[in-house]
């Protein structure tokens, strides 16, 4: 039975008992189990986020780890490729140099 | 002279081209499609935030509406229990509201702070995941950054290309037309 379910029932019989006019101790009390019922159902709409804690995040470190290292990778491979210019650049003085034309 | 570096030209392709320019593309569109997505999960869980806060605002009155109702039945009660005590009774009754009141209040107050620490939860839970995905979109932004990078032998390549004159797409062209040729050769010489 949800809780909905026994809040629904007390309330019927809440409803009974008004209809009958009672008015004695046990229909304050019962009054009063509602209300906490009421007040419980407002606590329990929340009762889904309990199940946050086994939602797991994936594990990024490893992410953070590697982009540094690419980075280093990246900086390398510009130095080279400065490096492969300056060479073609040197090549190509040469070339002019023996009189062999080289395409602008 | 020429036909050496023809030659020198055309293994340069072969051996490799540098990053092919769709991977490139893939690559930039990858970028693209993930920043949007974290902007999306953003805007996302910040609706779900503001819907969880009306719904601690709605659960909050509640809680507080069905406290007074009990605090006032309480007193009800205790009224009518009043009504036929004696002196001793009347102070042991009253004791009994005072502290059912107070006990009302105390689980009101836990009850919203309960609330307050699962919303909380889910704040965390959300930062959590939009970090997450922050790295990995900062990950694929670094990765693209390498492929979109012009790669030393990329660089020999484009330096000989111009050094001879000759079109690159021409010299892609060319080893695409060889890898072709390659295929339906060996497809021949399979039969």
């Amino acid at each position: 039975m949800t809780m909905n379910e026994i809040l629904e029932a007390l309330q019927e019989t809440q409803g009974k008992l008004e209809a009958a006019r009672v008015d004695d101790d046990s229909k304050l009390e019962l009054d009063i189990l509602i209300l906490q019922l009421r007040r419980a159902l407002a606590v329990a709409v929340f009762d889904p986020l309990k199940d946050l804690d086994e939602v797991t995040v994936a594990d990024t470190s490893q992410l953070t780890q590697l982009v540094r290292e690419v980075q280093t990778a990246i900086q390398n491979e510009q130095k080279r490729v400065t490096l492969v210019k300056k060479i073609t650049t040197t090549a190509k003085v040469a070339l002019k140099a023996a009189g062999i034309p080289i395409p602008s | 002279m020429k036909k050496t570096a023809l030659v020198f030209l055309l293994s340069a392709c072969l051996c490799g081209c540098g990053t092919p320019m769709v991977v490139k593309q893939l690559s930039t569109e990858q970028v693209k499609t993930q920043a949007t997505l974290e902007q999306s999960l953003k805007n996302y869980f910040a609706i779900i935030e503001k819907l969880v806060a009306n719904q601690v605002v709605a659960s909050n009155y509640l809680i507080d509406q069905a406290t007074n109702g009990i605090i006032e039945k309480r007193k009800q009660q205790a009224l009518k229990a009043l009504d036929t005590a004696n002196a001793a009774d009347r102070e042991r009754i009253l004791d009994e509201l005072s502290q059912q009141t107070k006990a009302e209040l105390e689980t009101a107050a836990a009850n919203k702070a309960e609330i307050k620490l699962r919303v909380e939860k889910l704040q965390t839970k959300h930062k959590e995941l939009l970090e997450a995905y922050a790295a990995i979109r900062a990950a694929q932004e670094k990765l693209d950054a390498y492929i979109q990078l012009e790669k030393a032998d990329e660089a020999v390549l484009n330096e000989v290309i111009g050094i001879v004159g000759i079109n690159r797409q021409k010299a892609e062209k060319a080893t695409d037309d060889i890898a072709v040729l390659t295929e339906r050769l060996s497809s021949l010489l399979g039969r």
